[in-house]
């Protein structure tokens, strides 16, 4: 298959009014799109042949070889010539950081793959037509160009906010007060979506001044990424309840987004989608998840811990599968569906003379 | 173990310090070099012990337990802590004319391990009773074996000595069990460097704090050693640096460097280094890996790989599901992460000044260098590396067995658990009339 033929098909499953999961599908998408990468992306052919996979080989999109994330930052991972490339997106970092660059030919896909994954995830209250009240605590794509989570906030704000809908941060601010304001004087169910940290800075400017909110009922928040040096740090449970005590949102409205530059699809914590059910990461059907056994290469047990591998279609223009740095564990032991988000797979430190899960700071003696 | 199980452990160290204040450090210091010499002798009954159960709990292969034991305790004997002891005038224990200066230990002494290599643990827990400090211990949940090894040695050697340590766990998050452990005017933590940080910043200013962080060693042949036997002989010492402890201590070597101007020296060295590596697997199998690190080591494989496959000329052995070693082969003297459980790069640096260079961005945590091959230019690079901050330069093969006398960290052993009062006594040609 060619890739317009594969990118019309994803279009089209993308388009569907409630897209599904659909195995033969997926697996045939998922071959012939690994075909493309493996005959235009020559790094990526070449490592899949260090690894014994090539597209003759390869029976199942379970083996297809998955690239870490952390390859970006070394290599141009582009299914396209690259004198084509009409966006880079960039992986955080500081200025003397190497960062993850991620070369796309078009966006028409990452746009298709957004929005139905954000309303089911995140609105799926919202009727057809209709818009929200959105205040985004990120910095705006016209500020940050290279960074794909404002690229998606500004996506969302375009295709389903109010005109009273917009980012407060600016020149690398949070507008705290003017936050306040706004969301003080809102009356209508508010949508808050942006970092944690930024959340955490936000919560800090209540926390000084005594301010407590009560947004209106239906509000929710979307809040994505971590904390490190950016902001205090908090554990999940602990930064929801200050955001409930300090908002008025329960923590079964706030969603976490587990996405990365690296990937065109997200996923979503089900608290909205799924209110019945425990909370685990859905994504949409094109964007497949492994846990994988890193002893074995195969998958993790059942209930068992491993590596966050995702099989993303979206992605045609680098390579869909990719190795991220975090370690999950499915929610449903029995099914293949949903996962929680471990943290990252790390261990850096001399562990034998200074065990780095023998912290005074929250680790288990 | 609850937070009244802490304090009656510290209530019992009163009496128990008591005890050994009145004791002559001559005599403490002569138990303890029996229980060292216990240790160091293969056929002690804590010796067979710590063999016997250290696999199962800490999760290292019995082989690698037994070796690791030999190549670490064999190199230490009770003289080597009588010396320090005589280094630092502990034998001395009046205030007059004759000792000028006392020397000793605090009231109590809090220790915090971390870890499951015995070695340090026996350390932690001999030097503050080397100066008649009782210890309080907070042992680590990576080790169940060592620490009480060690107590029922020092027990059954001197069971004075044997009452002035009282081991505790407790859960990091009870505060009030870290209370309790905060109460000794003596603190000396082991650890990551985040629980390092936060440790500290919980002492108060009178108090002695000692710290042990983060540290990483590393290994470096130079052109006499990059070709050959030597070559071969070298990296057969250098696996069984890595393969003891699997590659889990600060004395563990994360990268090793091929210090040439021959382009092909690295390429070399990563290749004997990989075959001594399997080699040494059959002998000392490589133990239990968790999944967050067999995650990490998978994941910085694979990124070599696409550095590989991106017209880079690195290499990769072993990595694969049947091998328990990973030798990557860099480009450049670039340090990159190590997750450790034998996965080593090898980088190219031109020469001596190319590897102080390499190494000048972890001077602040570096800790040991093995070195061989460098010739008459050895001195030099010695020197060069003392200054950046390395606090043991040795052969390869010889990394896993600091003397008992190390200055661990750059630090005198001894010296920062001791407080050390000067007698100036008064000058007999001062009269009542030079009184002031």
């Amino acid at each position: 298959m060619k890739r317009a033929e594969i990118e019309g098909e994803l279009l089209a499953w993308m388009r569907e009014p409630e897209p599904a999961p659909d195995a033969p599908r997926f697996e045939r998408l998922a071959r012939a799109l690994f075909a493309h990468q493996f005959e235009h992306c020559a790094p990526y052919a070449r490592f899949c042949e260090a690894r014994g996979a090539t597209p003759a080989r390869v029976e199942r999109w379970q083996d297809i070889p998955a690239v870490p994330t952390g390859a970006f930052k070394e290599v141009r991972l582009c299914s396209f010539p690259t004198a084509r490339a009409r966006h880079v997106f960039r992986t955080s970092g500081t200025s003397t950081e190497r960062r993850g660059e991620l070369w796309l030919d078009s966006l028409a896909l990452y746009h298709a793959s957004l929005e139905p994954a954000f309303r089911r995830h995140v609105l799926p209250d919202l009727h057809a037509g209709e818009r929200v009240r959105m205040r985004v605590l990120a910095p705006s794509a016209r500020e940050v160009p290279d960074s794909s989570l404002s690229h998606m906030f500004a996506t969302l704000l375009e295709r389903l906010g109010d005109d009273a809908s917009d980012f407060d941060v600016a020149d690398g601010a949070l507008d705290a007060e003017g936050l306040c304001e706004r969301a003080q004087a809102c009356e209508r169910p508010l949508v808050l979506a942006g970092t944690a940290f930024a959340f955490v800075h936000w919560l800090d400017h209540l926390n000084e001044r005594g301010l407590s909110l009560s947004l209106p009922a239906g509000s929710r928040i979307m809040e994505t990424g971590g904390f490190k040096g950016r902001s205090r740090e908090l554990a999940r449970e602990a930064f929801y309840a200050e955001l409930a005590g300090r908002l008025g949102i329960a923590p079964e409205r706030i969603v976490n987004q587990y996405g990365m530059t690296e990937l065109g699809s997200q996923f979503y914590d089900s608290v909205l989608s799924d209110p019945a059910g425990p909370r685990r990461k859905l994504g949409p059907p094109w964007a497949r998840v492994r846990l994988v056994d890193p002893a074995t290469g195969g998958d993790a047990a059942a209930g068992g811990i491993g590596m966050i591998v995702v099989h993303d279609l979206a992605n045609t223009g680098s390579v869909a599968a990719i190795q991220t740095a975090d370690l999950g564990r499915r929610v449903d032991p029995e099914r293949d569906d949903g996962f929680e988000v471990l943290g990252r797979a790390e261990g850096a430190e001399a562990r034998g003379c200074s065990l780095a899960a023998d912290v005074m700071l929250g680790g288990n003696p | 173990m609850s937070e009244d199980s802490v304090r009656a452990a510290r209530d019992a160290l009163v009496d128990a310090g008591a005890a050994l204040s009145r004791r002559a450090n001559r005599d403490v210091v002569a138990a303890l070099a029996r229980v060292v010499d216990g240790f160091a002798d293969p056929g002690s009954e804590w010796r067979r012990a710590l063999a016997r159960d250290l696999p199962e709990a800490t999760g290292f292969h019995p082989e690698t337990v037994q070796r690791g034991l030999a190549v670490g305790f064999d190199a230490w004997a009770g003289t080597d802590l009588a010396r320090l002891a005589s280094r630092q005038r502990l034998g001395e224990d009046r205030l007059d004319d004759a000792t000028p200066e006392w020397t000793s230990g605090f009231a109590s002494t809090s220790v915090l391990l971390a870890g499951a290599i015995p070695m340090p643990t026996l350390l932690a827990l001999v030097f503050p009773l080397a100066l008649r400090s009782p210890v309080l211990v907070r042992a680590s949940a990576a080790d169940p074996v060592t620490p009480e090894c060690v107590q029922a040695s020092l027990a059954e050697t001197d069971p004075e000595l044997g009452a002035a340590v009282r081991i505790v766990r407790f859960d990091s998050a009870n505060d009030e069990a870290w209370r309790t452990w905060f109460e000794a005017p003596c603190l000396v933590a082991t650890g990551s460097d985040a629980t390092v940080k936060a440790l500290a910043g919980r002492a108060e200013p009178w108090q002695r704090f000692v710290g042990y962080g983060h540290r990483e060693s590393f290994a470096a042949l130079g052109p006499d050693a990059l070709d050959g036997p030597a070559l071969t002989d070298a990296c057969e010492r250098l696996a069984l640096d890595l393969a003891l402890w699997d590659q889990l201590g600060c004395l563990s070597p994360v990268a090793c460097f091929a210090a040439s101007s021959d382009p092909t020296a690295a390429p070399r060295l990563a290749e004997a280094l990989a075959e001594a590596l399997a080699a040494t697997e059959a002998k000392l199998p490589r133990g239990r890996v968790e999944t967050e690190s067999a995650a990490f080591a998978v994941r910085e494989r694979d990124e070599a790989l696409l550095r590989a496959a991106g017209g880079r000329p690195i290499s990769v052995y072993g990595g694969e599901l049947h091998d328990a070693y990973t030798v990557v082969c860099e480009d450049t003297a670039e340090l990159r992460p190590c997750p450790r459980h034998r996965f080593i790069r090898v980088h190219p640096v031109p020469d001596a000044a190319g590897l102080t260079r390499a190494l000048a961005p972890v001077a602040p945590q570096l800790a040991a260098v093995a070195i061989e091959g460098f010739g008459p230019g050895t001195p030099e690079l010695a020197e060069e590396l003392a200054r950046l901050g390395a606090s043991r330069l040795c052969a390869p093969g010889r990394l896993q067995a600091p003397p008992l006398g190390w200055h661990h960290d750059g630090r005198s052993p001894l010296a920062p658990l001791a407080r050390t009062c000067d007698w100036e006594s008064p000058s007999p040609s001062l009269g009542e009339d030079d009184n002031y």
